[in-house]
């Protein structure tokens, strides 16, 4: 892990170094230039002028501090609470008339009063931690590496970290982040994003040797319809199990009303042996000044042993209702209801949650 | 468990307000605003700035109507190039009102801050097509800020039909469309005042 961050650093440096002497061409502004103390610095990417340190580092960095209380509890089984504490930053790092990319660091202590077996209540979690460098200036194409989201179905674009409202990761990717690089961009008629990443997930482990090829195009997303298509191919590391996974997806998201509509459709195969159908589908409703978010759920898991392809498939359904509540605007209020459709005997799960952001 | 409960308990005595705060991963670049804008597009810079109280004021006497608290925070403001580095212009996205939700629209301005073009980046009203229609876009393009004031009445709160035609049904959003570029014009000039000087452009077109 340190040799990781060591090398994102030494790329975003590198990257970065045509901007640290020429951003006064294009304005020399008495609110940037305070002088650091320390003179010129001469580093191995280049000279940082006095006064201009303090700037590289601040100019175009949003930060914030995430805290936030979640507690859990499973019909018949008492409850559980996480807490979750975190820093937030995204910084534009830029020459004097280009933005060369974007590094996002998501860097969490979380709590779990349930841990898994053989895991700690405390752990140190890299949510997100990467740098996107644009090798074109007009975004059209981009190289992404360090701790990703997994470019799959409703997994992009991100809108759903630390809520508890989640679209449909866990029953195709298993994962909702990875290690790894992706190349994406922006062109005029659609958006995509492929990725090679380590199939490990939250944490970077190379036990029998995981991977995971994953990728999606899609239509522009500021259209009120978009949709696109899904792929994922690889061997996923879980709990420490190796699972073969394969996914075709299509997505699609509506809104252009007062409903948004999310939808979801996947099929494929999981360790050479389970033939997959999962679908998917989210309907939400939020106030004008989306203060109030309310949405409804609902997920249809098919699995059928591709030996026994007679055989009737096995159904998992749930039905989630849920809602979220901004208090100010630095609180967030929220709360789910999950109940299962199909009777395989799961509990009801009631969750609520509370969370803080300073920023 | 006493504790958390008794938090519950005060904050849901708080107003219910504007959610700004989503985690960073969410932020997009209009990346396809830009491109649209400025077919000649070859890079862009970004430019984030904080809106401050102060800044609220200021911009505040520059327009007709009030705008909410909410609308200060972290923006940004995007410069767009040529190969030669020569500036095409600006892009600008603001957040307002809508009637399903929080509507998005990236406006983008030449040197002297008229309108070259305005694009929806997220609106779920079903009259976004027409406002997005060439036959609106053109009367809003080329306009500073001067121009688009006209468009609204006195209060800033009804469409002036001499100056604008918009099509039936279409004139709610139209009036937000007209009152969100008067703001942004504001608040580009308002705080990026430092950064429009150098990059060659007036900031005093209002």
């Amino acid at each position: 892990m340190p040799r990781v961050l060591a090398a994102l650093l030494c790329l975003v440096l590198g990257f970065s170094s045509p901007a640290l002497a020429t951003d006064s061409e294009i304005e020399a502004s008495p609110e940037d230039s305070i002088d650091n103390g320390f003179g010129d610095l001469q580093l191995p990417f280049g000279q940082v002028r006095a006064g201009e340190t303090w700037k590289f580092l601040t100019e175009n960095l949003r930060w914030a501090v995430d805290f936030a209380g979640r507690i859990n509890a499973t019909e018949d089984a008492g409850y559980t609470n996480q807490d979750f504490f975190g820093l937030d930053m995204h910084k534009v790092v830029s020459t004097s008339k280009r933005d060369i990319g974007t590094m996002l660091v998501q860097l969490y202590v979380d709590y779990n009063s349930d841990p898994p077996p053989g895991k700690n209540d405390w752990k140190f979690r890299t949510r997100l931690l990467f740098f996107n460098y644009h090798l074109s200036g007009r975004g059209g194409l981009n190289v992404r590496l360090g701790h990703i989201l997994i470019p799959y179905g409703l997994n992009l674009p991100s809108r759903t970290p630390g809520t508890l409202r989640q679209f449909d990761t866990g029953a195709n990717l298993g994962l909702k982040v990875d290690w790894g690089t992706s190349v994406n961009g922006v062109l005029s008629n659609l958006n995509y994003e492929i990725a090679l990443t380590r199939g490990s997930g939250m944490d970077y482990e190379s036990q029998n040797d995981p991977y995971l090829i994953s990728g999606r195009v899609g239509t522009p997303s500021h259209l009120p319809l978009a949709m696109g298509i899904s792929g994922l191919h690889g061997k996923v590391l879980k709990n420490g199990r190796i699972i073969p996974r394969t996914r075709i997806g299509v997505d699609w998201r509506w809104l252009g009303g007062p409903l948004d509509v999310l939808a979801e459709l996947s099929i494929g195969r999981d360790s050479h042996e389970k033939d997959i159908v999962n679908s998917f589908i989210d309907v939400s409703w939020r106030s004008p000044m989306e203060a109030l978010l309310v949405y409804v759920q609902g997920n249809i898991m098919m699995n059928r042993g591709v030996a026994d392809r007679d055989q009737s498939w096995e159904k998992l359904s749930y039905l989630t209702l849920g809602s979220q509540l901004a208090l100010g605007t630095h609180y967030w209020l929220s709360a789910d209801y999950r109940h299962e459709i199909t009777n395989t005997g799961k509990p009801d799960r009631v969750r609520a949650q509370i969370r803080y952001r300073f920023f | 468990m006493k504790a958390f409960s008794i938090l519950i308990a005060t904050l849901l005595c708080l107003v219910p307000s504007l959610a700004i705060g989503q985690a960073y991963c969410s932020l997009r670049d209009p990346v396809s605003a830009i491109q649209a804008a400025f077919p000649e597009l070859d890079h862009y810079r970004s430019f984030v700035r904080e809106i401050h109280p102060q800044d609220r004021n200021a911009i505040l006497d520059s327009l007709p109507f009030t705008i909410h608290q909410n609308e200060l925070g972290t923006h940004t403001l995007y410069a767009a190039f040529a190969a030669d580095d020569s500036l095409l212009g600006i892009v600008h996205v603001r957040t307002e009102r809508g009637r399903w939700g929080l509507t998005e629209i990236a406006w983008t301005f030449d040197s002297e801050l008229r309108v070259i073009e305005m694009n929806f980046q997220r609106s779920r009203d079903s009259s976004r097509q027409l406002v997005e229609s060439k036959a609106f876009q053109d009367q809003i393009r080329g306009k500073n800020f001067e121009e688009l004031r006209a468009m609204l009445d006195e209060e800033g709160t009804h469409l002036n039909g001499e100056l604008l035609q918009v099509a039936p049904g279409a004139e709610d959003l139209a009036i937000r469309v007209i009152q969100s570029a008067l703001k942004t014009i504001s608040v580009t000039e308002t705080v990026w005042e430092l950064k429009l000087r150098g990059l060659g452009i007036s900031a005093e077109a209002s």
